[in-house]
């Protein structure tokens, strides 16, 4: 069963970024990366690690994959282009959606109910994860800080930079 | 030394001052706004040159921060390599930094953030430090390469260096996941420990290793992965290609050889092979195409291609006996110093005449300004590989340890490709000296007082190194 659904997801999450770079409408090939994410989510739940599947829907797909549709809204494409480039049978895309999210969806119910009945907390957990990553990975956590930081920066400096020349 | 659980903080030190730094110039100009232009600077130093000073009398060394870093001698060379190579920039780069009108603040704060990541990539115990370590450096460098954008191509070449970048990050991480999956570990000891035991000839490995390899050598700029270098190179400003051209590749190359000779040298047979055609590859690709550049900045890219080459046989030779790991590390010191000059100094020049980096612009040096002539001159002299300079110390160890190695055939290539790069070296050496400046050109004005000194110091560091090298090689062969 676990193995099954291993490789259902798979190739759903294969399917969901070849769809990403492939799609010609931006909307589309964002969609196509919300697949991918689920599925990714669902691989965390297999590997026991229902936190990380929570911070993954959470974070990518309700964050970054939202951010990304309201660059594309904000960019504004005409009409005639969108148009042009939609899909053939563009609904047939929403069964793969669907299938990811239903997986994804059993996965956590199953994890939550082993979770409430009260088995040895495994690896995945808040607390464990909250261990490890204050203890043994602190340092590579630290830098992850200064990554950020770096990369705000950068931001920052090349979007003011416009400003002043516009 | 303290064992591997331990937090073993003081050792960190150099890497917490650096990171520190850059924390206080964003505070500084948060705090004092337009009137700490100078402030930047001075704390850039004081951070820079009391993290050298505790990198070369550490207060502690060994595995740090259970086992995620370790400071041996291979990240004390690594890591003075890099503070060296910013303490250069920042004494010498002030001028270039104000006439391009680049953002102080960012400038520095992000150049210290991607030192903190170079060295912690260099004192890397675990692959999710080295990974970390190459992004941290990496993402600054994207930003950096991007701070000029008064020129064309000044994005595109930041656009180009994040899509390759990412790129070989994503090879990197999936070679990472691979060996991660066949050792069941990351930290670079236990994976060693690990492969003594099992069977190396399984496809998991080989294909971590490999792709590995491929991420690590794109970083590098090795061929066939190097097409991204010269294009980079060209189109941000000086002073950055003078950092990711030099400490970038000091530390990718330290990382590089932190992976692979003592981690995955059991595996050895799977990466050798592939490393020594890119070598091969290297030299030839990189020293035929520096020859027909009309314009310094890729002509130096090329180079810096063709010089990754002759130091990926330093690793080669390394991989049989890991005492060869002194001549990369003593090779990585001159290589940085002078490209970390003649991009800055080439870039003061031109922008006395063309300002289009040709190598025409040198023409006439030698009769404007005979001094920078002559160190422009030990400079090339140096990377060409020529006595009595430390360029010629660090090839003869580099191509030595290959012969030991029993790559004669790449020792050969690669002394036969040096003889190309003679050429190119000398070319403009010959504009400077021997020809004179294009009618109507500018009358020339004296360069800036720190660019010439520390060009004046990088200089006599060669030729000193270049007579006693024991000086620095006694640093080296401490590992």
């Amino acid at each position: 069963m676990e193995n099954l659904v291993f490789i259902l997801l798979s190739l759903l999450a294969v399917l969901g970024g070849l769809g990403t770079v492939s799609m010609r409408n931006p909307v589309h090939s964002v969609l196509c990366l919300l697949l991918t994410m689920l599925c990714l989510a669902g691989h965390y739940i297999l590997l026991q690690a229902p936190f990380m599947a929570a911070v993954q829907i959470i974070v990518y797909a309700g964050a970054i994959i939202i951010l990304f549709l309201f660059v594309i809204v904000l960019l504004n494409l005409r009409d005639d282009v969108l148009k042009r480039r939609t899909l053939p049978m563009g609904r047939l895309y929403y069964i793969p959606a669907g299938l990811a999210v239903m997986l994804v969806l059993t996965g956590l119910f199953r994890a939550g109910s082993n979770w409430i009945s009260g088995g040895p907390a495994p690896e995945g957990t808040i607390e464990a994860l909250g261990m490890e990553l204050f203890t043994k990975w602190v340092y590579p956590f630290e830098l992850t800080g200064v990554l950020l930081l770096a990369a705000m920066v950068g931001a920052v400096a090349m979007t003011r930079r416009d400003k002043e020349e516009g | 030394m303290s064992d591997a659980s331990s937090l073993n903080l003081l050792s960190l030190l150099p890497e917490m001052l650096v990171a520190l730094a850059g924390l206080l110039v964003i505070l500084a100009n948060a705090v004092g706004r337009d009137s700490a232009d100078g402030a930047h600077r001075w704390i850039s130093l004081l951070g820079v040159l009391s993290a050298l000073w505790f990198t070369l009398n550490p207060l502690a060394t060994g595995a740090a921060m259970s086992g995620t870093a370790v400071h041996d001698g291979l990240a004390m060379a690594g890591n003075t390599v890099i503070l060296a190579v910013l303490l250069l920039l920042l004494l010498g780069g002030e001028s270039y930094l104000k006439s391009r009108r680049i953002p102080l603040a960012e400038y520095h704060s992000l150049s210290l953030f991607a030192a903190t990541g170079m060295m912690s990539l260099v004192s890397a115990g675990d692959l999710v430090t080295v990974f970390m370590g190459i992004e941290v450096l990496s993402i600054s460098l994207y930003c950096m390469a991007a701070l000029l954008n008064e020129e064309e191509g000044g994005r595109e070449a930041a656009l180009k260096y994040f899509l390759t970048g990412s790129f070989a990050s994503g090879f990197l991480l999936f070679g990472m996941a691979l060996v991660f999956g066949f050792t069941g570990t990351t930290n670079l000891d236990a994976i060693a420990h690990s492969l003594t035991s099992l069977d190396t000839d399984n496809w998991m490995l080989i294909g971590g290793a490999l792709l590995m390899l491929i991420g690590f050598l794109f970083k590098v700029s090795v061929a066939p992965f190097h097409n991204w270098a010269p294009d980079v190179y060209d189109g941000s400003p000086a002073i950055v290609t003078a950092f990711m051209s030099t400490a970038a590749k000091a530390a990718a190359f330290t990382g590089l050889a932190r992976v692979f000779v003592p981690a995955l040298g059991e595996a050895a047979d799977a990466w050798i092979p592939m490393l020594a055609l890119c070598a091969a590859l290297t030299m030839i690709l990189g020293n035929f195409s520096a020859l027909v550049q009309d314009s310094f900045k890729r002509m130096l890219a090329y180079s810096g291609v063709a010089h990754a080459g002759y130091l990926l046989l330093g690793i080669l030779a390394a991989s049989s006996d890991s005492a060869h790991m002194a001549s990369v590390l003593f090779y990585l010191l001159p290589y940085a110093l002078i490209n970390g000059v003649l991009f800055l100094v080439g870039a003061a020049i031109s922008r006395q005449r063309s300002g289009k980096n040709l190598l025409d612009d040198f023409k006439g040096l030698a009769a404007d300004s005979p001094l920078l002539a002559i160190l422009i001159t030990v400079c090339l002299l140096a990377l060409a590989g020529i006595p009595p300079t430390a360029g010629f110390v660090g090839k003869f160890y580099l191509f030595m340890g290959a012969v030991d190695a029993g790559h004669v055939g790449l020792a050969c290539l690669g002394i036969l490709t040096s003889v190309v790069s003679v050429y190119f070296y000398l070319r403009v050496i010959v504009y400077a000296w021997f020809h004179k400046a294009p009618a109507g050109s500018a009358p020339w004005t004296p360069l800036d007082g720190g660019l010439v000194l520390v060009t004046g110091l990088s200089a006599l560091l060669l030729l000193v190194l270049g007579v006693w090298p024991n000086l620095w090689l006694s640093i080296t062969a401490t590992i």
